[in-house]
């Protein structure tokens, strides 16, 4: 249904409807932003990113065929192949944040495990927990790139297996595995934290 | 490795767990997303219960991904601020297109001139520019460069190189000059303050000499210096007797 009227909008657009290019901007936006902060876990970037998407999506929108393909899968690939260079550029800073890295950056301030419920992982009586949202979103930010484009674009973005296949440009057997994996190693980083907690 | 080759070696056998539930570790793995999905089946998803079950291994990765996607679960969205659209419009209609024109189609036509220049006349490649050739004039117009006289300039590397060493001689023989003119001026400056001092030295000796003679001159009688002195008031005081003493030693009359 979105991807028809964004079709819509997209003809209109081309054919000189200034207006048109609004609506497809209020329609995508939210979308681009999340996936845009999910990636970095920084609102600066995310809206810095989020502009270049859409900038890139004005320059190339002719080369968009509305018949061919949906437009959200055309514009995550893009957003994702900007993602993608944005992680190149800021490879080297993030070669020194590995995964237990955060908890040697500051001694003084509290740690990720620190910030932890002690009971159990139960995530359903910390949904609405602020806190707790901003440590899934460190976590996952400490997931390698192929692992956290692939949660996030299923269990963020909710996008299906061959969706999410065509925009990373690989089979849908290897986009169940990263997703597996992704899911996976979150829960490991999320629990390791939680028994040295327990430890101390 | 097929999975009839997995089921006949022992050691896999035994890792995999194929034989127990009817499923192999490695066809749990694939169906793991289907499964939490919950669109497996409900004769594959007997099997992978069961085998989730039985193996060791495939056990604890069910309850990690289900874990990890419980957790992303709980990420809500986030609101994008509001200004992030009117930056994206200002970006591409307004900066990008001419006042009413078609967004898109007229910006296809120019595509193939306007990214080339589009850096230059962005404000800040513009501004470092013009500073740029600022301070590249103002340092040629110090150094008496003329920009007309660069095209009769011989640029051949020798002809070059003694234009240069020319221009350095004239600079530096300028140099040369001025500080000796400077020099000069000190010099002859410090003169005057020498003869001024030594004419001041001459004036005080001659004052120091004359100074005896004009005391000579005055006499004891002389009472310029002295203060003014009424004649009868101290006429008076001279006789008068102030104390007088009543015992037997001479009285003292002041």
């Amino acid at each position: 249904m979105e991807d028809h009227q964004t079709g819509a909008l997209v003809r209109k657009c081309l054919a000189g409807d200034a207006v048109a290019w609004e609506g497809i901007l209020r329609l995508h936006q939210r979308r681009i932003y999340n996936l845009c902060y999910r990636f970095t876990n920084s609102p600066d970037d995310a809206q810095d990113l989020t502009q270049d998407v859409f900038i890139r999506v004005y320059r190339t929108l002719a080369s968009y065929d509305v018949d061919k393909g949906a437009f959200t899968t055309w514009l995550t690939t893009l957003t994702r192949n900007l993602l993608v260079d944005h992680f190149r550029r800021s490879k080297q800073d993030r070669v020194t944040d590995s995964i237990d890295g955060g908890l040697r950056e500051d001694d003084e301030a509290p740690s990720l495990s620190d910030r932890l419920p002690d009971h159990g992982p139960s995530p359903d009586d910390h949904l609405a927990s602020q806190e707790t949202q901003k440590i899934v979103r460190q976590a996952l930010a400490r997931l390698s790139p192929d692992l956290r484009e692939a949660v996030i674009l299923r269990d963020l973005q909710d996008m299906d297996y061959r969706e999410i296949a065509l925009t990373l440009k690989v089979p849908e057997g290897t986009v169940k595995s990263r997703i597996n994996r992704g899911r996976m190693e979150l829960a490991r980083l999320l629990s390791r934290n939680k028994r040295q907690v327990g430890s101390k | 490795m097929n999975s009839q080759n997995f089921k006949d070696d022992p050691k896999n056998d035994a890792q995999n767990n194929g034989g127990r539930s009817g499923l192999e570790c490695s066809q749990f793995e694939t169906l793991l997303a289907d499964a939490l999905d919950g669109v497996l089946s409900p004769g594959d998803q007997a099997a992978f219960d069961a085998h989730a079950l039985s193996c060791t291994l495939c056990g604890p990765m069910l309850m990690e991904a289900r874990e990890g996607r419980l957790w992303l679960e709980t990420l809500e969205d986030v609101e994008p601020p509001k200004n992030l659209i009117h930056n994206i419009l200002a970006a591409t209609t307004m900066a990008e297109s001419a006042p009413g024109a078609v967004p898109v189609a007229s910006r296809t036509k120019k595509r193939g001139f306007r990214p080339l220049l589009a850096g230059f006349f962005r404000s800040r490649v513009a501004t470092s520019f013009s500073m740029a050739f600022f301070s590249l004039s103002l340092t040629l117009t110090v150094a008496g460069v003329r920009v007309s006289d660069l095209a009769k300039v011989d640029w051949h590397p020798t002809a070059l190189g003694k234009s240069i060493m020319l221009q350095y001689t004239h600079v530096e023989s300028a140099v040369v000059k001025y500080y000796e003119n400077m020099r000069l001026v000190n010099e002859v400056e410090s003169r005057v303050k020498e003869l001024r001092k030594a004419t001041a030295t001459t004036d005080e000796d001659n004052d120091k000499k004359d100074k005896p003679k004009d005391k000579d001159k005055k006499g004891p009688n002389d009472t310029s210096g002295r203060p003014e002195q009424h004649p009868d008031y101290s006429m008076e005081r001279e006789d008068s007797v102030i104390a007088q003493s009543t015992t037997k030693r001479e009285g003292v009359q002041l």
